[in-house]
């Protein structure tokens, strides 16, 4: 399992657009993934469950995966939390 | 949602009456006028209040209820595909549609359904309201009022799957053509701000009230609306003939030709009768006395600046910025308010006149509204900021 902190950096947080983008994105591999704030774990592949994490700005979440291709999988996600969801 | 499953109201009546002599009149309903008006056109159902049937099933039956879901579910799919294939232009929509897709596939939203349609051995359809709702009463419970919102897009997805699992027609906003009559259960505000007079001949709903937010919204875009109209969303079908009287306050389903005519005779005496009222919009706004004043008027959506300029308003005196956030997905930005209070093609801009503070009222704390509103705040330093806007 890999496991890495990621800062939510957006100035929208987790609103629709990011959170679509972090659903489509885990689609693409095996792992399972989550997001998880102060231990309240979340399922990465669904969009309502990762928008009850009500993350804004500022937020800092764990991204967990577990799978053949974790490693791959965490460090997209951080580069997507790194580039604020390609939002502007 | 609905409640349990209630015996359909009786529609036995003929849906014309027969037409003997001039003046005839056929069956009409009567509700409340929150936008004065007469509107004549078809009907077109949009209806939020649907019947849930709710029962058990047996064993062998929830198979049947999980193919049943499945199939809806890629109806749901192929439909938001459609949907977005039309709005290609439009970045915004095809955003919104795309979350959608992606809550039709959701795995925590549709493994709850398939869980409990097995665990419960419950219809479909009872499952899915059930298990959209409790998702709707966590986003309503959330702190931030942009996922608040949200809960509209989980309904909306929600919805749509009831109406293709009870083979119910959907009908979105955008295919409201002219000259129609908007009949539903109770409008949002959101949803009358994406309407124009241009589009919807009229609005008649179940509930509401005369100072609910959808009604002013109608009032200031001159939508005839009726709200209070008992059972109207059975009561008429899409595609029936309407006029919405607006003035006394009735629904005229399919009418006779004499009745049509009769009222858009009315409709045309109530336009001369109007621009007569308007001939003296030209005039100054001054008192016997000789003191000038500023007439302005309270909008909620920059659509209305078109109405307020018909009655000779020279600039707006509140700008509820609510609207802007609620019509849209995405918080506006201080750009795209400023863009609103731009779009007139001549400028459009915000200055202090005779009796400013006579008028000067407070922004409601919308959203983030303080956001446009701090400009003014500081020019007028004033406490509680002011939006001002003069048209010129």
């Amino acid at each position: 399992m890999v496991s890495r902190r990621a800062l939510v950096s957006n100035r929208l947080g987790f609103h629709l657009r990011a959170v679509s983008t972090i659903v489509e994105a885990c689609s693409k591999f095996k792992a399972g993934i989550t997001l998880a704030r102060d231990g309240d774990r979340r399922n990465g592949r669904s969009i309502l469950d990762l928008m009850m994490l009500e993350a804004d700005m500022g937020t800092v979440l764990t991204i967990e995966a577990d799978g053949v291709d974790e490693t791959e999988a965490v460090d997209t996600l951080v580069k997507l939390f790194e580039c604020r969801f390609g939002e502007e | 949602m609905d409640g349990p499953a209630q015996p359909e109201p009786d529609q036995g009546q003929p849906a014309v009456e027969p037409v003997s002599e001039a003046g005839s009149r056929s069956r009409f309903l009567t509700g409340v006028v929150v936008s004065e008006g007469i509107a004549i056109g078809t009907a077109q159902v949009h209806s939020e209040k649907l019947r849930i049937p709710r029962y058990e099933v047996t064993e062998l039956e929830v198979k049947l209820e999980l193919a049943k879901f499945d199939r809806t579910l890629a109806v749901s799919r192929e439909q938001l595909l459609g949907l977005k294939q039309q709005h290609l232009g439009s970045e915004q929509t095809v955003r919104i549609l795309e979350s959608q897709l992606l809550m039709l596939t959701d795995p925590l939203f549709m493994g709850d359904v398939i869980q409990r349609i097995r665990g419960e051995r419950r219809n479909a359809e009872s499952v899915v309201a059930d298990v959209v709702d409790e998702f709707c009463r966590t986003f309503e419970a959330m702190e931030d009022p942009y996922m608040r919102e949200r809960v509209a897009d989980v309904q909306d997805v929600g919805y749509r799957i009831l109406r293709n699992l009870m083979q119910k027609e959907y009908i979105s906003l955008d295919k409201v053509g002219p000259n129609t009559v908007l009949v539903c259960h109770q409008l949002s505000p959101s949803e009358v701000a994406q309407l124009s007079a241009k589009k919807v001949a009229g609005l008649a709903s179940e509930v509401g009230g005369v100072t609910s937010h959808a009604a002013i919204l109608a009032r200031g875009l001159g939508i005839p609306a009726l709200v209070g109209v008992q059972d109207v969303c059975v009561r008429v079908n899409s595609g029936d003939r309407v006029i919405l009287d607006c003035v006394n306050g009735r629904v005229h389903i399919n009418p006779s030709q004499e009745e049509v005519v009769e009222y858009a005779d009315v409709k045309k005496r109530l336009v001369v009768s109007r621009e007569r009222l308007l001939a003296g919009e030209a005039l100054e706004a001054r008192t016997a006395d000789g003191l000038d004043l500023w007439l302005r008027a309270n909008i909620s959506v920059p659509a209305e600046v078109d109405s307020i300029r018909a009655f000779g308003a020279q600039g707006v005196g509140l700008l509820r910025t609510e609207y802007l956030y609620l019509s849209s997905t995405t918080p506006p930005s201080e750009g795209g308010v400023l863009l609103h209070r731009h779009e007139r093609p001549d400028p459009v801009h915000h200055g202090g006149g005779p009796h400013e503070r006579a008028a000067g009222r407070g922004v409601r704390d919308a959203p983030g509204g303080g956001l446009a509103a701090h400009q003014d705040g500081r020019r007028c330093g004033q406490a509680r900021p002011d939006r001002r806007v003069v048209l010129r």
